[in-house]
């Protein structure tokens, strides 16, 4: 990804490396700018760096090495009342009710009086939690806690929101309420960073991602550019007409990858040259679409790629 | 949706009840409450009070110096239940609200200062209540009071700034050798150099306020020695406070 001013853009690494005690590097020369106004959905397999990641922009551990630098603070922490975070688990007081603990963050992120209970009593709604508000915390279910979690998070309506896991472990109907949420928060204009398992969610909610892998960035780039950057184009014959004779016919094997019926598909590169072809052999055309894929191939090629790269990097003497 | 008013905007700078490490403070001393462990340190004191006044009536000097003692313990298992309970993972939503992590340790030294008072105004009545002492004037109790509380705070706070995460266990390490070494000033097991002594008596220093507190409680006196003890007693609280929110912003926040 382009390096962006430091000012325009909401995190910015460069070389970011985080080594923890025992000498396991978990993140290795990290470069990555997080727009503001950007979804940024970061994936990665456990152990990848993700959880480090989200902790060093938190401040919670210090780099090793690099520069961070989150919503212009070179001290994270100066930059706490500007985000919102919520953490991997719902872990909460649960001996508070609802409210009382909602109460309890507002009042250390500096709200009080009328504007705490506003604040408090608009994030219950906005999380649909207001009617169990006065229950205690140990009754929640696990979709309340995470949504609970979320209005924590809201209170102090932060630029910058860190969901780290945000739709994890919970029901069908729980990951729907948090996924509208988040899409409500990126509608508005919000800088999200999401860290998720679900491809789907974030290929939904995030307009960026970044894959991470072994501690180190091995893709990065919007969502639309990921899913539609494949070599390969479908054309589809109108009438019914059967592809595979077709290749058959024009000797255009080479350049195809697949045929089905009267779906055609094949190399990018060759477009011009089969289209040519058809053209000159009268074969009505009746779509022609570049092939998309889901982040979940995306991602899947990627990590095995990169998997097949370093294993063979690591045979050559 | 929310308003839109950003949290710096709407932070409050109206004093100290407000502050972060205040509301911190009474997060942790109500969680502590709901948690039962604050009725385990009341519960701690009827046991002192048991062992301590009965079958037999006591003087008020008995009373101020096994208080000292019996609060003192009380004032390093208590904080350390209670930071123990309020460092877990759900710490991490508290220290992203925070500007500083030095607020946070500030907080949980408050709370386990402040809660402290209680427990000795508890004892103190159970005492008078019961009435086990034979001589229950206001002085001495008065002045015992002055001089064992605020020893207890420093016991406490001491107790927190060497919890873990402010402190790492080399840190403790150091204390406890320093524990050792001064126990070993006061009463050598074994026979040594005469400047080695004088060396170790080094180690006495940072008592002399807690002494001076003590004798206060102990004679009922109040002289310019005691005063400057109790200075001396609430300056090491701050500087404490101060190294450990230091330690704290310092430290690896890896949190299970």
């Amino acid at each position: 990804m382009a390096k962006a001013n430091e000012s325009e853009a909401v995190v910015a690494c460069t070389n970011l490396t985080k080594t923890y005690e025992g000498g396991m590097v978990a993140l290795r020369d990290l470069t990555l700018n997080i727009e503001r106004g950007m979804s940024f959905g970061l994936l990665g397999e456990n152990g990848a760096g993700k959880s480090t990641l989200v902790r060093l922009l938190m401040g919670f551990i210090l780099p090793t090495k690099g520069e961070l630098v989150v919503l212009g603070e070179r001290k994270v922490s100066r930059a706490h009342p500007r985000i919102g975070y919520l953490h991997e688990r719902p872990y909460v007081e649960l001996r508070f009710t609802g409210r009382k603990y909602l109460e309890y963050m507002a009042q250390i992120s500096g709200l009080w009086g009328s504007l705490n209970s506003r604040r408090v009593s608009k994030t219950l709604e906005l999380v649909e939690l207001s009617a169990a508000s006065e229950e205690k915390l140990a009754a929640y279910s696990k979709g309340m806690l995470q949504r609970l979690c979320i209005a924590q998070a809201l209170l102090t309506d932060p630029e910058f929101l860190i969901l780290d896991e945000p739709t994890s472990g919970l029901d069908p109907y729980s990951q729907w309420k948090v996924r509208q949420i988040i899409a409500e928060l990126r509608g508005r204009g919000k800088t999200l960073l999401i860290c998720s398992h679900y491809l789907a969610e974030v290929e939904t909610l995030c307009d960026t991602v970044g894959i991470l892998q072994r501690g180190q960035l091995i893709r990065s780039g919007t969502v639309k550019e990921l899913i539609h950057t494949q070599d390969a184009v479908e054309i589809i014959l109108r009438d019914e007409q059967e592809a595979g004779e077709l290749v058959k016919r024009l000797h255009i094997g080479e350049s195809v990858l697949e045929t089905e019926r009267n779906l055609l598909k094949i190399r990018a590169s060759a477009q011009q040259e089969i289209l040519a072809a058809l053209v000159r052999a009268e074969v009505a055309i009746q779509r022609l679409n570049p092939v998309s894929r889901t982040l979940e191939e995306v991602y899947i090629q990627t990590t095995r790629a990169e998997t097949n790269r370093k294993a063979e990097a690591s045979t050559i003497p | 949706m929310l308003e839109t008013t950003h949290a710096p905007d709407t932070r409050a700078k109206t004093g100290l009840w407000r502050s972060p490490s205040m509301t911190v403070a009474r997060l942790t001393l109500a969680s502590y409450l709901r948690s039962g462990w604050m009725w385990g340190e009341f519960v701690m004191v009827l046991a002192f009070l048991a062992i301590l006044f009965f079958p037999y009536l006591e003087s008020t000097t008995y009373f101020n110096g096994t208080v000292t003692f019996s609060l003192g313990a009380l004032a390093i298992l208590g904080p350390v239940v209670m930071v123990r309970q309020a460092t877990s993972a759900r710490t991490y939503l508290l220290l992203a609200r925070l500007t500083s992590r030095a607020a946070y340790s500030r907080g949980l030294m408050i709370a386990a200062a402040l809660l402290r008072v209680p427990l000795y105004a508890f004892f103190l009545a159970l005492v008078l209540l019961l009435h086990r002492l034979t001589d229950p004037t206001p002085g001495p109790l008065f002045w015992g009071a002055v001089g064992i509380i605020p020893n207890t705070i420093l016991v406490a706070v001491l107790t927190v700034a060497l919890c873990s995460p402010m402190a790492t266990r080399l840190k403790r390490i150091y204390f406890l050798t320093w524990v050792a070494l001064l126990l070993f000033s006061f009463k050598p097991i074994i026979t040594i150099p005469t400047w080695l002594e004088s060396l170790l008596s080094v180690t006495q220093i940072p008592l002399w306020p807690i002494i001076a507190c003590y004798t206060l409680s102990a004679t009922g006196t109040f002289d310019l020695f005691s005063a400057l003890g109790l200075v001396l007693v609430a300056c090491l609280c701050v500087l404490i406070a101060l190294v450990a929110g230091y330690w704290l912003e310092k430290r690896e926040l890896l949190l299970y």
